[in-house]
């Protein structure tokens, strides 16, 4: 058993596709670079990539992270230059890694943090938004309410939620005003976590009503497991 | 060039249908360019990127290096919304050029319930919805496709219509133009019509007049100019082996609807069913050789790193090599855990082991198409399949583990009695009973579809008048209660886009008027369940004054000239006519494609032939 972890991003071009579209065209990517992937046995047979972490459409990402598993032992910068000649526009290659043939602990499990960073629309007064992100700071709590489609018995309705934002959050908000951007590293566990369009509402709903939420251009620039990269963090499961 | 901000597409569901950038798709500098297209099918992107014609013509207009062709598709409402909030016009997905910018505008006319979206895509394109408003400036819009065989009731939107395969002659329009425009001094878009018009192929509706007779019915569509032909044949590639195809097809980044590689095995079919207007359309055979194909499979293949393959065709099972070329692409591809499929079987045990061969993997239902519910009307409509052809096929199914079965029917047929409708019910019950036997369990699932017919132009049914609404919803009921058996599952759709079909496919230019009111009512995405809604159909036709059932419900006369005789399959009328003599005595016609020519008339009209690589042939 062979695989490879790699680290590619997702860029502008990708930024309205989803974590599911992004996956097939990885797949589809390692299919034309020819390279000897490995598939599940079994009537309904599927590439064994894994992901690390799901991307909401609209974020991009410096670094997304997936494990490869091949058939056949190749080198490494043979992988790399085949893969990386056949990414779509908006995918490229920064490393890949090869990461022994042990069982590893899933990518999915073992990232804890994601580091974002968020361009804001133009916001006519600029210490308003200095004003609100301190005010958001200093709350105890910042509840915001979850609105997804039902689905299964709850098909056809709007399901409510209540969550607190700052349970959530592993940073404070930090803004650059010059930029108009936040930067913000949120809690990534297996229990559930928050997308940060959601706390850009939040931050919108509470104390920012003339935020245009929706032109929030959000990028997820590292993902980690205890402080280190995904990269680093190749765990082996004796 | 258009640029969409993140609140435009933030705001709207699945964005990627409107941001292009794909995989294969193909950007070229717009300064370098003599000509260009934009190719639409006009639904939405999920639908359109599955259209076979569009993908040929994309990769053909694009290899030549002089020649852009880009794609553009029907905006959901929610980002057509948007759009006109925004005042962003509509615009192509490659170069985000605006549609008003392109030299052709390129509609692929698949049915007509899409008409609607095309005056609508012309309204955001800011393209005057008439072909007789548009300045020198603007593109020539074009339409090709299925619905070419009567566009009368579009005819006042359109510049000129491709009558049959494009292959061919789309690059010949793309020279005309070429030539037209390095010679003119005047850039009037009537001169650069006539040189279309001069193309074998091509329909210029404006170079026509019709007339009406003292009844207000259709009398007569006559060229105005000397020069201009009174028919036009479809036409055809002779050679699908040399023709160019698809080698690399777009891979897009959401799931569309056929998300898989389609590889064309052969154009045509000659089975004959009466009903059938792609029968007729699409003739004659013409079959590729299987080392073209096998090579087209592993372009396409290589390209693109899909794992799935469509061998798609009217009716793949017909094709003379096909046990061999299934066993071929799974060699060739053995690494690669591709998985082929085929769209349509046939009624016969020869198909289920072509699909036992096919599905190693996956085991997915059955369909099969026995069309109408008794012998008698299933010999009327010259379907050729027997009770007994049926239920051998089941049985072979069911003995290699199917336990899923799709019946697909029609109602409204010529001829048809309350007979055959419960004779649907007991041949699904019937199978049912089938299984039982076999397997000794209850375990099956037959589905029964049931489609309302529309008599089309150019089969031996274009004189029939169709069903009444009432009529369908009588027979949909009486269906319901005579199907008991709880493993057989019923399903039957409104029959109301059905009528409409039946009103616009056999309409005349008069339709243009209620099909313009119908979009400025705002009617759009008729062809999905949910956005359709006839009540605004029905006040258009009011509004206009036009009594629908002259166009649908009206038995025709043999005698009477058709309004869309002037755009042709090749076919010859004494054919039709005879063919529907025959259906009316129940005569089954033969296939021509392995036995004699039974007298179509197209291979003669159109100096074709049929092609066939049967061993020995």
């Amino acid at each position: 058993m062979n695989i490879f972890r790699i680290e590619i991003t997702k860029e502008d071009p990708l930024r309205y596709i989803s974590h599911l579209d992004y996956a097939n065209l990885l797949q589809r990517a390692i299919r034309r670079a020819g390279l000897p992937a490995a598939y599940s046995e079994g009537f309904n047979p599927h590439m064994k990539v894994s992901f690390a972490s799901a991307l909401a459409v609209g974020v991009t990402a410096d670094g997304e992270y997936a494990d490869i598993e091949l058939t056949k032992n190749i080198c490494q910068p043979d992988f790399f230059d085949r893969l990386k000649n056949v990414l779509p526009d908006g995918m490229q290659l920064i490393s890949a890694k090869q990461i022994g043939d042990g069982r590893h602990q899933s990518m999915n499990a073992l990232a804890d943090a994601a580091f974002y960073e968020i361009k804001l629309p133009d916001i006519a007064d600029s210490s308003e938004l200095q004003i609100a992100v301190d005010k958001f700071n200093t709350a105890p709590s910042i509840i915001f309410m979850r609105e997804k489609l039902g689905k299964g018995a709850k098909k056809g309705h709007i399901v409510k939620k209540e969550i607190n934002i700052k349970d959530f959050l592993l940073s404070e908000l930090n803004c650059d005003n010059e930029e108009n951007t936040i930067t913000v590293t949120i809690k990534v566990s297996p229990l559930g976590s928050i997308k940060p369009a959601e706390m850009i509402r939040a931050l919108q709903e509470n104390y920012l009503p003339s935020l245009d939420s929706n032109s929030a251009l959000i990028n997820r620039k590292t993902l980690s497991a205890n402080g280190k990269s995904l990269m680093e963090f190749c765990q082996t499961i004796s | 060039m258009i640029k969409l901000s993140p609140a435009v597409l933030q705001a709207v569901n699945k964005p990627a249908r409107y941001t292009g950038g794909e995989v294969n798709a193909v950007h070229k500098d717009r300064s370098k360019i003599a000509c260009s297209f934009a190719l639409s099918m006009p639904d939405v992107y999920e639908v359109g990127m599955s259209n076979l014609g569009l993908k040929i013509l994309y990769e053909i207009l694009n290899k030549r290096d002089d020649i852009a062709a880009e794609r553009v598709y029907t905006p959901w409402p929610d980002m057509e919304a948007k759009m006109r909030e925004n005042n962003i016009p509509l615009y192509a997905l490659e170069s985000f050029t605006e549609l008003a910018k392109f030299d052709f505008v390129g509609f692929s006319l698949q049915y007509e319930l899409i008409y609607t979206n095309i005056l609508n895509m012309l309204d955001l394109a800011g393209i005057p919805l008439l072909s007789e408003k548009r300045t020198n400036d603007m593109p020539f819009i074009i339409g090709g496709g299925p619905c070419v065989y009567n566009v009368e009731p579009i005819a006042d939107f359109f510049d000129f219509f491709i009558i049959g395969e494009g292959e061919e002659i789309i690059i010949e329009v793309a020279d005309a133009y070429i030539k037209w425009c390095s010679q003119t001094t005047t850039h009037d878009r009537k001169e650069f019509l006539q040189c279309a018009a001069a193309i074998n192929g091509i329909y210029v509706p404006s170079f026509y007049r019709e007339e009406y007779d003292e009844n207000g019915l259709f009398k007569d569509l006559t060229p105005i100019y000397d020069n201009i032909p009174a028919t036009i044949n479809k036409r055809v590639v002779k050679d699908m082996d040399t023709i160019p195809s698809i080698e690399k097809p777009i891979v897009p980044y959401i799931n569309i609807v056929h998300d898989r590689l389609m590889l064309e095995l052969f154009r045509g079919c000659s089975r004959g069913c009466r009903f059938c207007q792609a029968g007729i359309a699409y003739r004659p055979v013409r079959e590729r050789r299987k080392e073209t194909l096998r090579l087209l499979a592993k372009k396409m293949i290589d390209s693109t790193g899909y794992d799935e393959m469509s061998l798609t065709s009217l009716s793949s099972a017909d094709y003379s090599c096909l046990p061999a070329l299934i066993d071929e692409l799974g060699t060739d591809h053995a690494d690669e855990k591709m998985s082929f499929s085929l769209p349509s079987l046939r009624i016969d045990s020869f198909s289920i082991d072509i699909a036992r061969k096919l599905q190693t993997a996956r085991k997915s239902g059955l369909t099969f198409a026995p069309e109408a519910g008794t012998q008698r009307l299933r010999d009327v409509i010259n379907k050729g399949v027997t009770e007994a052809d049926l239920l051998k096929a089941c049985s072979a199914a069911f003995s290699h583990g199917w336990k899923t079965v799709k019946l697909y029917f029609m109602i409204g047929l010529p001829t048809e009695t309350d007979e055959d409708i419960k004779g649907i019910a007991s041949l699904a019950e019937k199978v049912v009973a089938l299984y039982k036997e076999i397997k000794g369990r209850r375990d099956i699932k037959v589905t029964v579809s049931v489609s309302c017919f529309v008599p089309k132009p150019f089969t031996p049914f274009q004189w029939f008048g169709q069903n009444s609404k009432a009529e369908f919803e009588r027979k949909q009921q009486l269906l319901k209660t005579h199907i008991k058996d709880r493993a057989i599952q019923f399903n039957y759709h409104d029959s109301s886009t059905s009528i409409l079909e039946g009103i616009i496919s056999r309409g005349d230019r008069r339709l243009s008027k209620v099909i313009y009111r119908a979009y400025k009512k705002g009617a759009k995405f008729d062809g999905w369940s949910e956005m359709f809604n006839f009540s605004i159909w029905q006040e258009a036709f009011a509004d206009e004054g036009i009594d629908t059932a002259v166009y649908n419900l009206r038995t025709r006369d043999f005698n009477e000239k058709l309004p869309w005789e002037h755009t042709t399959p090749g076919v010859s009328k004494q054919f039709l006519l005879n063919e529907w003599k025959k259906a009316l005595s129940q005569e089954l016609t033969s296939d021509c494609r392995r036995s004699s020519c039974t007298g179509c008339g197209i291979c003669q009209a159109l100096d074709a032939g049929v092609i066939d690589w049967e061993e020995g042939k």
